[in-house]
């Protein structure tokens, strides 16, 4: 019953960085892009914070990637 | 037909100042020396102790300013806004992520704010038995503090509702190196 304890919680994995440093950005540039401040974007690259749909899906598109191949659940791979 | 092209020189000015408030709090980087770990953690400590040592130096000395208090407690705030990039203030300048912080602080602030009121009752209910079994005048209080200390007592209660959610927030501050993967 309720919520699982925070450890407890699926985490989801994602290729961020990876993916942010092919295409040239910086934190800061894909945080202009998605409106969001730059250190969330590091919270989300480090896996301490797991984005909304909306923020995952406007992260996706400004790398120029389906969601999919940007973000999984922890333990599986895209 | 100038009075339209006015209005829109005022929206467009309107719209300019909105977008430079909402880049300084977002991306101001001259406050980040209060923004990392080691600050918060020392903003913390300096806050408690001007919140809560202040009026206990009063109660043991009677001599000191409210002031004083009222002066320490608006830099220790002020510092404290600061340090949160505002998120208390105002929902349009934070993100989902500071925003989750927010509702986390607030939920935690109401929490530890009755625990502190109700740990202050207990103290004068066990003071009343206390006195009641030692001597025979339990609950007996005349409140006859005098005014001064009812303004202290009534700043650390606007203090302590004004600076819970900043220490509620958490010591996790922002990294110190990042702006080494800033750009």
């Amino acid at each position: 019953m309720g919520r699982k304890p925070k450890h407890e919680e699926e985490r989801v994995a994602n290729r961020i960085e990876e993916l942010r440093n092919a295409a040239g950005l910086s934190r800061q540039a894909l945080a202009d892009k998605v409106d969001v401040h730059y250190q969330t974007i590091g919270y989300i690259e480090r896996g301490e914070y797991s984005p909304s749909l909306v923020l995952a899906l406007k992260i996706s598109k400004a790398l120029g990637q389906p969601v999919e191949k940007v973000f999984s659940l922890e333990g599986e791979s895209n | 037909m100038e009075t339209k092209s006015f209005e829109e020189r005022m929206d467009a000015l309107g719209r300019k100042a909105d977008a430079g408030v909402r880049d300084w709090v977002r991306n101001d980087s001259v406050f980040n020396w209060l923004r990392n770990t080691p600050a918060r953690i020392l903003l913390a400590l300096v806050s408690v102790g001007v919140l809560y040592g202040i009026p206990a130096a009063q109660l043991f000395t009677r001599n000191m300013s409210q002031w004083t208090y009222i002066g320490a407690l608006l830099v220790v705030i002020v510092l404290q806004k600061l340090s949160v990039r505002f998120a208390f203030d105002d929902d349009s300048e934070i993100d989902e992520y500071q925003m989750k912080r927010r509702n986390r602080a607030y939920r935690r602030a109401y929490k530890r704010i009755g625990l502190i009121i109700g740990a202050a009752l207990a103290l004068v209910a066990w003071q009343g038995i206390y006195l009641k079994a030692s001597l025979g005048s339990g609950f007996q209080y005349s409140f006859d503090l005098a005014s001064a200390n009812w303004n202290f007592a009534f700043i650390f209660v606007i203090g302590l509702f004004a600076l819970q959610k900043y220490l509620s927030w958490g010591i996790k501050g922002e990294p110190m190196r990042d702006s080494a993967t800033k750009h």
